[in-house]
């Protein structure tokens, strides 16, 4: 009745535990579905033209100076260790794509808002979800612009990749049939670099590594000499060199408002106040003033009417279904409202339409171009379409449901500032209305996304459905803008 | 049978007791003590608890969150442990969770919690006569979430966690009727798939009980001591308690358990738990009450 095998099976459960971890999605080496030869032409955002940055010259195919260098690479693959064919590979699944997350994980380590009374620290920024936006849209325009030019010389000078010139070197996976001359991906690394360590100062060392490992791993891989890799890395940095200019010039350092003029916003009804446990200073005041990315005239032709004033026949109609949304205590409610929340200590809305658009972008093979086109026209909507809600918020300074009514509770944080128009709704609408023209497959789902996303806010208690529908409006009415740039860019 | 009919009845009320000590937002604590219940005998246990805290740990600080002001959890758990043989007992126990804060904008929560299920086997016993009686028991448990309440929000009953527990119990038992317990355990936690659609990890924890009372026959009590440290696992954000969390306390308390006069087959039993230690758990403070009903003996299997 004791048999000794129940002990042994307890001892084994014991010692046999061990933790079982999440798993991480591992992405292949991508393999370009098409390779646009004539991308060299496509429009820049930031006006950069070839002609505009020198670059150290390609070395011909049978010179010393390119035959000394395809032996480096040779022997950097026959004495590959498999810590850098992982390295290698991991990048090669998609640069462009492994930097944006590199900038999200970024934003979910920065996205921890600061106790009331606090300093902002320009060397410790606050990645709120205006921050991460605006820091989304400055990397995929760095990256888009860079390989644009990348292209440019890419299919001009025509150099075949490493492996192609020297059949010695142990290539760790087949080409893309790109030309190598410049570097895409050296492009890209100091494109990415010089934008992240611009916004998130503190972690230059840490983001010179991956730079350095990334541009190291196309040797490692047998894909590149150090003649593509260095012109790669200077078209890199002239296209960073831009967009970090231009955000100099762009008011970003007025956003947290020095001097509070939003203790002075005068509305016709109870103006906003701070939920927060603590009240406190809201975010980003003046963020509304922040310079666009398409023309200011056309992006401000978005901005919302005045919302229905609070006692108005329209406000208690809306009120009156938040009561009910959060008095049901519906699960698949609090579900969605958990689903799209991105609160602090996440990558934010932005942050969330970028992981999704990585998913498209992987799902079609988009070579590094398109998906730094691609980023680059959602993140710019999707910023703009920030700036017009943001100014909303704090032209109209509406309260938020629980303050109306303490007693709405709500299913996710009350985020502090104002209500109307909803950051979600507008958001969301802009970054799908982008991918809906890139993808026009995805559509029907990707809209439907983005109404859920705006949706979530009412049922979750901290909105208005006006600020949904118009928030939703603004975002569609800036995706507009970012759509025609795409029908005009050259790549359509 | 109706000699050690009250001991039976203080035996199954320790079982209840360690239901009654566990905080309901983390998982099963001491799942069973150091009695076996013997061949044919259940128990079935109705209890309520109650618990608060206006601070607790972020990290190891202690914290007050003016956004939630003082949390209230309310339990009432039913229980059923019954021996299917002399060396075999079958320990089972659903709770039904109501809490809420005191004050700022996040709703309460309520709904059936986790179901607990445990199998204990006598491994070995031993007696030595005058001196008292040395057992050693194992035991196995799984705990399930029954409904799909939210597993990670400021104010919530529960992790959504599916847990597997397994633990050695020594126990040792004087004539006189005190008793020491100790027993070491490792609960398996299983990953949770979160609203925001994707899987986190729910760290392991190592856990320790300790126990030291007098079982009589017209009085139950002891005093009792609990250790859990998880493996690995996260401090709270801001505010915000996460199901990979690394929670660890040190908690103790007392339970005293009597059959009732003048109603035969029940006993009432009463405790309180306090917390002594914390990370990433409140600093709670717990009182329970609770009705045994001895059911009547069957064969067993």
């Amino acid at each position: 009745m004791k048999p000794s095998y129940i002990l042994f099976l307890f001892l084994a459960l014991f010692t046999a535990c061990a933790e079982q971890p999440v798993e991480v999605e591992e992405f292949p080496v991508s393999m370009p579905a098409s390779l646009d030869p004539n991308g060299g032409t496509w429009r820049t955002v930031m006006g950069i033209a070839p002609a505009d940055v020198l670059l150290p010259a390609p070395d011909s195919v049978g010179s010393a100076r390119l035959n000394a260098q395809l032996l480096e690479t040779e022997r950097m693959t026959l004495s590959r260790t498999a810590a850098q064919e992982e390295e290698a590979t991991w990048w090669a699944s998609g640069a462009v794509l492994r930097w944006n997350q590199i900038a999200r994980d970024l934003v979910v380590k920065y996205n921890r808002p600061l106790p009331h009374g606090v300093a902002p620290n320009p060397v410790r920024p606050v990645a709120s979800p205006p921050f991460a936006a605006r820091a989304y849209a400055m990397l995929s325009v760095a990256q888009y612009d860079a390989l644009v030019l990348t292209w440019h010389h890419k299919f001009e000078v025509n150099r075949p990749a490493a492996s192609e010139l020297d059949a010695d070197i142990d290539a760790l996976f087949p080409g893309s049939g790109l030309p190598a001359y410049p570097s895409e991906d050296a492009a890209i690394a100091l494109a990415s670099l010089e934008v992240l360590k611009a916004l998130f100062p503190l972690e230059e060392a840490y983001l010179q590594g991956l730079a350095q490992n990334h541009q190291l791993s196309r040797l490692w891989a047998g894909a590149n000499v150090r003649n593509d890799l260095e012109a790669g890395a200077t078209i890199g940095k002239a296209a960073a060199g831009r967009v970090l200019a231009r955000a100099s010039q762009d008011r970003m350092t007025i956003a947290s408002d020095p001097t509070d003029t939003w203790l002075g916003i005068i509305v016709p009804y109870t103006p906003w106040e701070s939920l927060d446990a603590v009240p406190g200073k809201p975010v980003l005041p003046r963020f509304g003033e922040v310079k666009p990315w398409f023309d200011s005239l056309e992006t401000f032709a978005t901005l919302p009417p005045p919302p229905p004033a609070i006692g108005s026949l329209a406000f208690e109609e809306d009120i009156a279904l938040v009561t009910k949304f959060t008095a049901e205590g519906n699960r698949e409610y609090w579900r969605i409202a958990d689903f799209w929340a991105d609160g602090s200590g996440t990558y934010a809305p932005p942050g969330h339409w970028n992981s999704i658009a990585e998913k498209y972008i992987r799902s079609e093979n988009l070579n590094e171009l398109r998906a730094a086109r691609v980023l680059s026209l959602m993140n710019r909507a999707v910023m703009d379409a920030g700036v017009v809600c943001w100014y909303a918020k704090y032209k109209y300074f509406l309260p938020r449901p629980s303050q109306v009514d303490p007693r709405i509770k709500t299913a996710t944080g009350i985020p502090n500032f104002p209500a109307y128009t909803s950051g979600h709704a507008t958001f969301s609408m802009a970054a799908a209305t982008t991918l809906a023209h890139l993808f026009p497959d995805r559509r029907d789902e990707v809209i439907a996304m983005a109404e859920e996303a705006g949706r979530s806010r009412v049922v979750s208690g901290i909105h208005y459905q006006f600020d949904n529908i118009y928030g939703q409006a603004t975002g569609k009415g800036v995706a507009d803008l970012a759509v025609k740039w795409a029908l005009t860019d050259g790549a359509e | 049978m109706s000699s050690n009919f009250p001991i039976t009845l203080v035996k199954t009320s320790v079982l209840a007791l360690l239901f009654l000590l566990q905080c309901p937002s983390l998982p099963a604590q001491g799942l069973v003590d150091g009695f076996m219940k013997g061949r044919g005998q259940t128990d079935a246990v109705l209890s309520y608890s109650f618990e608060s805290y206006s601070q607790y740990y972020s990290g190891t600080t202690a914290v007050e969150n003016p956004g939630l002001g003082t949390i209230r959890t309310q339990s009432a758990s039913l229980f059923v442990a019954a021996g299917i043989s002399s060396w075999l007992d079958v320990i089972l126990n659903v709770p039904q969770v109501w809490t809420a804060p005191s004050q700022g904008f996040w709703p309460s929560q309520s709904g059936l919690q986790d179901f607990s299920g445990a199998l204990r086997l006598l491994a070995f016993e031993r007696s030595f006569g005058e001196v008292g009686l040395l057992r050693l028991m194992l035991a196995g448990g799984i705990r399930l979430p029954l409904t799909a309440y939210v597993p990670d929000a400021p104010v919530a009953i529960g992790h959504q966690s599916t847990q597997l527990d397994s633990r050695a119990i020594l126990h040792y038992q004087h004539k006189s009727g005190v008793f020491a317990m100790a027993q070491g355990g490792y609960l398996r936690q299983g990953n949770v798939v979160i609203d925001r659609g994707y899987e986190v990890l729910v760290p392991d924890a190592y856990e320790g009980l300790f126990r030291l009372g007098y079982a009589g026959a017209k009085i139950y009590g002891h005093a009792w001591l609990n250790i859990r440290e998880a493996r690995s696992g996260t401090d709270l954000g801001p505010g915000v308690p996460f199901p990979t969390n690394k929670i660890d306390f040190v908690r103790a308390g007392i339970d005293v358990a009597a059959p009732i006069p003048g109603m035969e087959r029940f006993s009432g039993v009463v405790g309180t738990g306090f917390t002594l230690q914390g990370r990433n758990v409140g600093h709670a403070t717990r009182f329970s009450a609770g009705l045994i009903y001895h059911l009547p003996g069957w064969k067993g299997l």
